[in-house]
């Protein structure tokens, strides 16, 4: 693994571990945190990477453990990254970027959902419905098994199926309902 | 760079939850919320170019590598933050089957006086798998729909930890990079002759795993019992154990509460074998073993209450192991 090639890596995966990491804590600038941290494991375990067929199922199984380990780890890490240098070129302080979710109505809709569900769930429905990865891929990013990856699916289908009814019910005007759905093939 | 690696993973769209719950997809959150990486980018090169470097890392070494070093150190806290102990007497557990842990008792005794697998270090235990499994997919909201999904594999695992784990399907070939301590998920054979292969102590350590992974707290709907019945059956599927390994694996499994016998079950290569089940949550785990080798055939999962997997009697898992042997390399047949 040179540094060329980890760039790559870096530029191919970094948007979709940031995305997965958005999702998880609901916090922008903490997400960045996160794609450094996984990034900066992966870069340790190059050796490693070396080796892996799907890049992206493997950072974000990185990330997930990242994830959560930041709690833990979070007075260490956070002190650290604050002393990083951060180009005078980015904008947001986390303030505001916090608020923006908050402000972005569908995008908060949904992670009010998600905070509802256990972490583990909302985990394994993260990793296997937003990020598209396997039952198997899940299984590995979360070190379990993939018995328990269909069983925390299935639970986190149920209860979120209950809270966006639920959410719908109570406001009516609010433009879910009418978000198209998409035209699917005749099977899947 | 793996040309199909986003293609393969980027998610379908199928899915009724991401109509339902809006705003979150990758492209809406680049929109909303767009990624600025670049100083990220910079810093990582900055710090993967000193990583290159031969120069040894000194003590005051850069900040950076210190993060490294703390995520590094909480990903192995991780590892090893296992506690617990084995099996507890708790009330409404029902104690093993007498009549299973007989049937144990028997399949342990083949297992034991079976010969050793001839082994060098540097070659693969081969094992062919074939068989389904459900997965379970929201076409409308509501409306769950399951679609079985081929389990059929071909699996390398290596002999000693200089290499990783090959898994062919016919989606295609996985490589599983060596790294990290081997354990009972990911083994290598030399790992399997270590681990101890007196039954209590063997449990012990499963139920350890168990418990730090689906005891309470950890939103596990499996719960320590059926999670180390389940791990001890996905090991026995996945690898030809040691002979000694093997036995104390069986007899192990019948201390289990609740470990019950199933006297008829065909694999999923149509074999029929007697098998040790264990239920847990309107499913029924089975192990089928020839009945008169009591070799282990395969093993499924057998719906027993209508749920969203299927109708009573839906086997929703079926995996039969075909085939066992010692490669010299991944990729290759045993014998060729």
């Amino acid at each position: 693994m040179d540094q060329q090639l980890f760039a790559e890596i870096y530029d191919a995966h970094a948007r979709a571990v940031y995305a997965h990491a958005v999702r998880m804590t609901s916090d922008r600038t903490g997400a960045e945190d996160i794609v450094s941290l996984t990034f900066l494991e992966a870069w340790r375990l190059r050796e490693t990477l070396d080796g892996v067929t799907s890049h992206r199922a493997w950072l974000l199984g990185v990330a997930t453990n990242v994830m959560r380990n930041t709690r833990r780890a979070a007075r260490r890490h956070r002190e650290a990254m604050t002393r990083l240098p951060r180009p005078e070129a980015v904008p947001d302080p986390a303030d505001a970027v916090v608020s923006r979710i908050a402000d972005t109505a569908r995008a908060s809709a949904a992670l009010a959902a998600l905070g509802e569900l256990r972490r583990a769930d909302r985990e394994v429905i993260l990793l296997s419905v937003w990020a598209g990865l396997s039952h198997a891929e899940v299984a590995t990013a979360c070190g379990t098994k993939e018995a328990t990856v269909r069983s925390r699916l299935s639970r986190a289908r149920s209860r979120l199926r209950e809270l966006t009814t639920a959410g719908l019910a109570a406001e009516p005007a609010g433009g879910h309902a009418s978000v198209p759905r998409t035209t699917r093939e005749g099977n899947l | 760079m793996n040309a199909d690696d986003d293609a393969r993973t980027a998610p379908s769209g199928h899915d009724e939850l991401l109509q339902r719950l809006p705003g979150l997809s990758d492209a809406e959150l680049h929109a909303e919320l767009p990624f600025s990486g670049h100083h990220l980018r910079e810093l990582l090169m900055r710090e993967t170019a000193r990583g290159t470097r031969a120069a040894s890392r000194r003590p005051g070494r850069p900040l950076v590598l210190s993060l490294a070093a703390a995520a590094a150190a909480c990903a192995v806290a991780v590892a090893f933050a296992l506690g617990g102990h084995g099996p507890v007497d708790r009330p409404g557990a029902a104690a093993p089957e007498p009549a299973a842990v007989r049937l144990l008792d028997r399949v342990a005794l083949a297992a034991a006086t079976a010969p050793a697998p001839a082994v060098r270090d540097g070659q693969f235990m081969y094992t062919k798998t074939i068989g389904h499994s459900t997965s379970l997919t929201e076409v409308r909201i509501g409306q769950m729909v399951a679609a079985p999904t081929d389990q059929s594999a071909e699996r390398w695992l290596p002999v000693d930890g200089s290499a990783g784990t090959v898994v062919r399907t016919a989606s295609g070939t996985d490589r599983i990079p060596p790294g990290g301590p081997p354990s009972l998920s990911r083994p290598t054979y030399r790992f399997l002759e270590t681990v101890p292969t007196d039954p209590a102590e063997l449990l012990e350590l499963l139920y350890k795993d168990a418990r730090a992974h689906h005891g309470p707290g950890s939103g596990s709907t499996t719960g320590p019992d059926q999670q180390a019945f389940v791990a001890i059956g996905d090991l026995l599927r996945s690898v030809e154990t040691p002979p000694g390994l093997s036995a104390a694996l069986y007899r192990a499994a019948a201390r289990i509460p609740g470990v019950v016998v199933v006297p008829e079950a065909s694999d999923a290569a149509g074999r029929t074998g007697v098998a040790v089940a264990r239920v847990h949550d309107g499913e029924r785990t089975e192990w089928i073993f020839d009945k008169e080798s009591l070799r282990l055939l395969g093993s499924r999962e057998v719906v027993l209450e209508d749920n969203s997997w299927g109708k009573a009697g839906t086997v929703v898992t079926s995996v039969a192991v075909v085939a066992r042997g010692v490669t010299d390399r991944p990729g290759q047949l045993p014998g060729s």
